[in-house]
């Protein structure tokens, strides 16, 4: 009797270890298995950067703390000679930019090149981060710049007027519902409103100067809130270099001293869903050979 | 449902498969029968899920099947339960045709435990993601056919010991319904190629 139930808990043992190693084989980053090559870790910002962990859904919000721990995770790694961070962001909350400026500024002295590699955008928030990495690198075409920072308020009290609603506010001090939907904002509170925003801008072009290489003067120039192409932006500096990722990797390998081409590590995951889109967007490329390229100006 | 009593019947199934099913005929443990195939069939449809993605051939059917994953583990676990139920009433019906006189709670059981083997299988993948592919196939082919037999020479063992038929009949009990299916496939395809034929006027 109790070699049969040995027998049956080796079995369940056996297949319970399978099943979380295969868990795990799961969970490992992705990565080619050349031996002895150099590694280079692609860290994404895909997204409105928030300081919270995020949401879900890929492409609407990219979370500080997860970024960041990413970044920390490649600045342990001693596998990791550098780091590529592809960003993908209209920009955010400043505070979210901040906290991943931070992270890479630890991978910087830890002795790691960090290359940020612009995509469709990478405008405010997003070109925050990207100035704190050692090189920037745009495509043509790819947005950028946007320096500068904003807050918004919406004042619906017409709107309330019409629909009969009254909004009864009791307060602890004068500026505790500043930004109010309920009424106009008072000019003492626009006015602590602008300290705040220029304050923060103040901030953003520090980042932008000490990163950059570029005096005050001229940062603020081009820090009036446009927006500019990865061509503009290299000719007023804001940029090192056009190039797609590929060319960021191979940058980041070079500075890192990684001769050949490098294995590529994966550090952000993706959501389940990501991979099921995106690799039936594969297929059918694979299987209609003829469809025609797509061009998209927006 | 006690721990050593479900340990007692999975040795059983594996070690003394003719004792247990005979067991089985004269009191079907139905309950423990549909836990443990459940239990085998979620160890097996996750271990899918775990290790497909990195079998496929392409990186794009990787993605694919590591994106609808979980969703087709769910799909698969609800096709076993049906199947579970659909097969054995069919087995049950054909043991009766037979000459057979067990009840349809014994079938089910013994189709529940017959699935028993295929638990080999789960570990057996894992395996199989750090073989070259001309081994993984050259290995798995041998090894499913191996389970599969298994797992049909214990539902012919208790077919038989259910329904108190000789072996050569419990085993056409069991063959019957796939023969069948297979035939009728072939019939099917056949009379729609010949439709096909007539239809392009090709004689």
């Amino acid at each position: 009797m109790e070699r049969r139930r040995l027998f049956v808990i080796v079995l369940g043992v056996v297949v319970v270890l399978s099943l979380v190693a295969a868990g795990l084989l799961r969970a490992a980053p992705k990565e080619d298995g050349r031996p002895g090559a150099g590694r280079v870790g692609l860290v994404r910002v895909e997204g409105v950067l928030v300081a919270g962990a995020g949401g879900q859904f890929a492409g609407m919000t990219a979370s500080a703390e997860e970024v960041a721990a990413q970044l920390d995770r490649a600045r342990r790694d001693p596998n990791l000679r550098a780091v590529v961070l592809r960003i993908n962001s209209p920009g955010g909350s400043a505070a979210a930019a901040q906290e991943i400026t931070r992270a890479i500024e630890r991978l910087r002295g830890a002795g790691k090149p960090v290359v940020a590699s612009l995509g469709d955008t990478a405008a405010s928030g997003g070109y925050w981060i990207a100035a704190a990495a050692d090189r920037i690198v745009a495509n043509p075409a790819s947005l950028t710049g946007s320096i500068g920072v904003i807050i918004e308020t919406a004042n619906l009290a017409e709107l309330y007027r019409k629909l009969g609603i009254g909004v009864d506010t009791v307060k602890s001090g004068p500026y505790k519902d500043m930004g109010s939907p309920a009424r106009p904002l008072a000019p003492e509170e626009r006015a602590i409103f602008q300290s705040m925003v220029n304050d923060v801008y103040q901030q953003f072009l520090d980042v932008v100067c000490a990163g950059r290489h570029m005096d005050r003067e001229r940062v603020r120039g081009l820090a009036d809130g446009r927006v500019f192409t990865g061509r503009q932006a290299l000719e007023v500096g804001l940029v090192d270099q056009l190039g797609d990722l590929h060319e960021a990797i191979r940058w980041a390998a070079e500075a890192a001293g990684v001769p050949e081409e490098p294995v590529v590590v994966e550090l952000t995951p993706r959501p389940w869903w990501y991979g099921l889109l995106r690799g039936i967007e594969g297929l059918v490329a694979r299987w209609l050979p003829g469809r025609p390229a797509e061009v998209k100006v927006w | 449902m006690s721990l050593p009593v479900l340990a007692d019947l999975v040795a059983g199934v594996y070690l003394h498969p003719v004792r247990t099913f005979r067991e089985v005929a004269v009191s079907a443990p139905v309950g423990r029968a549909l836990f443990l195939y459940l239990l085998v069939s979620a160890a097996g449809a996750l271990m899918a899920v775990l290790t497909t993605p990195r079998l496929a051939p392409h990186p794009q059917l990787a993605a694919v099947s590591g994106g609808f994953g979980f969703a087709v583990a769910v799909m698969f676990l609800a096709w076993a339960l049906a199947k579970l139920f659909v097969y054995s009433g069919l087995l049950h019906l054909v043991a009766e045709f037979f000459g057979g006189r067990g009840s349809a709670r014994g079938v089910f059981t013994v189709y529940g435990l017959a699935s028993l083997p295929t638990l080999v299988l789960v570990p057996w993948h894992l395996l199989v993601t750090w073989l070259p592919g001309y081994l993984r196939v050259g290995l798995t082919v041998p090894v499913a056919l191996g389970i599969f037999i298994w797992t049909v020479v214990l539902l012919i063992l208790g077919v038989r010991e259910v329904h108190g038929l000789t072996t050569a009949r419990a085993a056409l009990v069991v063959l019957v319904p796939p023969a069948a299916l297979a035939l009728g496939v072939l019939a099917a395809a056949a009379s729609l190629l010949a439709g096909v034929g007539a239809h392009l006027g090709i004689p």
